[in-house]
């Protein structure tokens, strides 16, 4: 069953086309990863399905119900969650809270109740806090909890950004680029986090440039460069695809 | 016609002199990317300064240069306070300028005083009469002054080398300190250059208006409205946004309501803000996410 | 987190302490004066800081929110014979209505052009107050009524010392309630990423719409009691200087905490009034000190509270190892 569709979507800058009438669909429970080399469109295709940017034609759907052009945060309600390329974190902000803010969705959150502290809020936070923390201790920085976002590593908030994501348990988790700028330690243990994701029942559609990750955990695959789709598979098929070889590798590397 | 005439000169002559605050604040927004509050202060002490040092009997023609070599000066001074500032977040940096502003004020209220002060015209008072609307002598050197002053800054910076290498430090600090540009010195340059021309700008416009130690508050803010008109960090867009503004400005004085006068350069504003973000001539920006 | 929740209470308890003290220290009606213009500043300034402290939005117009409310409600106490506290909320929820369809498209700009557009929307009401005479008395100013709730006088410095310090307590007990609260989580994370607020489900625009609404019924409540404390109300409330003063109290206190918008507002109010002996240097003396504060405490004074609590910290662990 897909969980998500893309069809036919397109989207110029200008007069620079990013995504030029790109279609795929991502099974449910699948990990679907969308590469291609650098400038090729994905970030662009990625921020049209989560509702960042608007899609100049083409169709986007999500359990067979239109999604074009809802803002990021409705989606959110339909538990369609993010990471990001260029890591939107709070700063100014404990690990825990940007946790929390997570649940967002899912708290009282009344200007009233919150002034005067009423019991649903405090229980609210208590109770989510629990469940933060467990989540934190699954990928393991629970000793950060309490510590500002501003203090830690760029590894540590890479997870901090997916734990918030994963908050509300969405049925549906884009990860954009969630290694980059990781070394081999902190990518394995990514990997496997996502991996653990998947076993759950999220759909993934991931985002990423590190291809022996791809292969390793990804159950389908949709190369794009220039803004079209250049080829799509199973990771074994991928790897032998001429297309695909020449894209990323250029011309010269087919004939060795 | 001869009304239109007459409220266009007006406008012309301080619409200029918005012209010059305007293009001082984005020579230094350019280069640093500092809102400056205090640039009208930087009009009223040229305009103060040149009439006491007249008054202690010193001849125009060493009056006004001291005058902006003090104006000048106050620029430099900005400067070394802007960079030893050690948190430069956008709110803290227009507090230091607001308060670098209410300092000037408080300085020329007792250096000088508070009262109004006026210079006779530089080059006589006989009115000249165009098409039978009338434009003093003073006025047309208000303007033949601004112009000068933009076609001189126009000349520096896209004809000169020093003029290159200040676009290149206000387009990428860090390029420009590898090829060898000393940023530190652009900058400072940069700045006692805005105070200068606003400087002037109130040395030629006291004859007009006279001068007192509070006019630089709303010259400083309609200036900004101007560089904002005109699309901020773009020089002639400032230029073209301050002559549009005071034409406008004198339209709704004489055909509307004189009390309202002052209200035109924020709404002006606002309807820029909202319609052209960008100013008439600036660009859009946008950020990756 | 715990912690931090003890020294919030200390907070409350040691203001409510000083508050109370604070009456015998004051010796006459000028003295009653200061004290609760610091205070009604105060709650202003709290609002105002939810605005531009916690969720990073700049305004530089709030003066003249402040003045024009607190024009509502006084002409239609004193020319309509409104009862004051009726003049009030009806106040409140006119500027809440104006505030809320300026908010639409003045939101839209960021930092600067925010600045700036506020600045210009401030000055224009603060150009139209002064003159539509026929309705403010002009720049002049006008009298005010008297002011009572239910019949109750407030005529009294003391009971007017009591009121702006109730009202100061609850408004610091209320948002410190709401900073650490989910709604709070949201307005901070919209100053910190505005992508993340949306990607968490949070309706960024209606947010800021939110806050900027109540900011201004905070600051129309106590600009409202201030006149109606003074018995007087002219244009400079909501000139602009108004508005860059009350930027520089949150600033200069600290932007983004509570305290530092209470501290911020107590000495900008009061150190005029400690400086007038200096008469003539009185502003170039204070534009120095913003300099001064905004060069080496750019954090604001509270951050020295900071740099104390580091070291007690520091000696603490020194002392468990």
């Amino acid at each position: 069953m897909s969980l998500l569709k893309i069809d036919g979507i397109c989207k110029s800058f200008g007069g620079l086309k990013a995504v030029d009438n790109i279609s795929f669909e991502v099974k449910e429970g699948n990990i679907h990863a969308l590469i291609g080399p650098n400038g090729a469109g994905k970030t662009t295709l990625v921020n049209m399905i989560s509702g960042i940017y608007s899609v100049d034609s083409g169709e986007i759907y999500f359990n067979d119900e239109k999604i074009t052009n809802v803002p990021t945060h409705k989606l959110v309600n339909k538990h369609i969650m993010r990471t990001f390329q260029n890591l939107e974190i709070c700063e100014n902000m404990t690990v825990m809270e940007n946790i929390l803010l997570g649940f967002n969705i899912n708290m009282n959150k009344s200007l009233l109740k919150c002034s005067f502290q009423f019991e649903s809020i405090l229980d609210d936070e208590e109770k989510f806090t629990h469940i933060a923390l467990s989540h934190l201790k699954r990928v393991g920085i629970e000793e950060h909890a309490y510590s500002l976002c501003s203090d830690l590593s760029y590894g540590i908030l890479k997870k901090v950004e997916i734990v918030r994501a994963l908050a509300i348990n969405p049925k549906l988790l884009l990860l954009d680029e969630p290694v980059a700028g990781l070394n081999g330690t902190e990518t394995a243990e990514i990997a496997v986090i996502i991996k653990e994701i998947a076993a759950q029942g999220v759909t993934v559609l991931l985002i990423e440039h590190d291809m022996k990750m791809i292969m390793n955990i990804s159950d389908n695959i949709t190369v794009v460069n220039f803004g079209v789709k250049l080829a799509e598979g199973i990771p074994s098929e991928i790897a032998s695809n001429p297309e695909v070889i020449k894209a990323y590798l250029g011309e010269g590397s087919l004939h060795e | 016609m001869v009304e239109l005439l007459q409220y266009s000169f007006g406008g012309l002559t301080v619409g200029f002199i918005y012209a010059l605050v305007g293009l001082g604040f984005t020579v230094i927004y350019n280069s640093s990317k500092i809102i400056n509050f205090s640039q009208g202060e930087f009009v009223m002490i040229g305009g103060m300064a040149a009439v006491f040092l007249s008054y202690a009997d010193f001849p125009f023609i060493l009056a006004f240069p001291m005058a902006i070599m003090l104006a000048s000066l106050l620029g430099y001074v900005l400067f070394k306070l802007v960079s030893i500032s050690s948190n430069s977040s956008v709110t803290s940096l227009i507090i230091l300028t607001l308060g670098y502003s209410i300092f000037i004020r408080g300085t020329a209220q007792v250096g000088f005083d508070k009262q109004m002060h006026t210079l006779p015209s530089f080059i006589g008072d006989t009115p000249i009469s165009i098409f039978g609307a009338t434009i003093t002598p003073q006025a047309i050197l208000v303007i033949g002054v601004s112009l000068f002053i933009v076609f001189a800054l126009y000349f520096i910076f896209n004809k000169t080398k020093l003029g290159k290498a200040m676009l290149a430090t206000a387009d990428n600090k860090s390029a420009a300190k590898l090829v060898g540009i000393s940023v530190k010195r652009i900058l400072i340059m940069n700045f006692m250059i805005a105070a200068s021309i606003a400087s002037i700008g109130g040395i030629v416009l006291t004859p007009i208006t006279s001068m007192n130690y509070e006019i630089g508050v709303m010259l400083g803010l309609k200036g900004f409205c101007a560089a904002i008109i005109g699309g901020i960090g773009n020089p002639f867009g400032a230029v073209l946004g301050g002559v549009i503004l005071g034409i406008l400005e004198s339209f709704v004085a004489g055909y509307i309501s004189s009390e309202y006068k002052d209200a035109v350069a924020f709404i002006v504003l606002l309807l820029i803000l909202f319609f052209f973000p960008g100013g008439l001539f600036g660009s859009k920006k946008s950020s990756r996410v | 987190m715990k912690n931090k929740g003890l020294f919030l209470d200390r907070g409350i308890v040691t203001t409510i302490v000083i508050l109370c003290v604070v009456p015998f220290i004051l010796q006459n009606s000028f003295h009653y004066e200061i004290a609760i213009m610091c205070m009604l500043n105060a709650v202003i300034c709290i609002g105002l800081n939810m605005l531009v402290g916690y969720t990073g939005q700049i305004s530089l117009g709030h003066g003249a929110f402040a003045g024009l409310g607190a024009y509502v409600a006084v002409i239609l106490s004193t020319t309509y014979e409104f009862d004051p506290v009726i003049s009030i909320l009806v106040a409140s929820v006119v500027l809440a209505v104006i505030a809320y369809f300026i908010s639409k498209p003045i939101l839209k700009l960021e930092g600067h052009y925010l600045a700036m557009g506020t600045l210009a929307v401030g000055i224009i009401i603060s150009i139209v107050l002064t003159n539509e005479d026929q309705l403010t008395g002009g720049p002049d100013g006008m009298g005010v009524s008297g002011f009572h709730i239910l019949g109750y006088v407030f005529e009294s410095d003391i009971q007017w010392y009591v009121l702006s310090a109730l009202l100061l307590v609850f408004s610091i007990w209320a948002l410190q309630n709401v900073v650490n609260s989910p709604f709070g989580r949201i307005l901070r994370c919209i100053r910190d990423s505005e992508t993340a607020a949306k990607a968490i489900g949070a309706d960024v625009p209606y947010y800021k719409t939110y806050v900027f609404v109540i900011s201004v019924v905070i600051a129309t409540v106590a600009g409202s009691l201030y006149s109606y404390y003074t018995g007087y109300i002219s244009p400079e409330e909501s000139g602009f200087m108004r508005s860059i003063e009350l930027i520089v109290m949150i600033v200069f206190g600290g932007l983004g905490r509570i305290y530092g918008a209470v501290i911020g507002a107590i000495i900008i109010t009061a150190l005029p009034q400690f400086l007038t002996f200096l008469h003539d240097y009185e502003h170039m003396v204070f534009g120095a000190i913003i300099i001064f504060v905004m060069i080496f405490m750019p954090k604001g004074l509270v951050s020295i509270f900071d740099t104390l609590q580091v070291k007690k910290k520091k000696e603490i662990t020194k002392d468990n190892s």
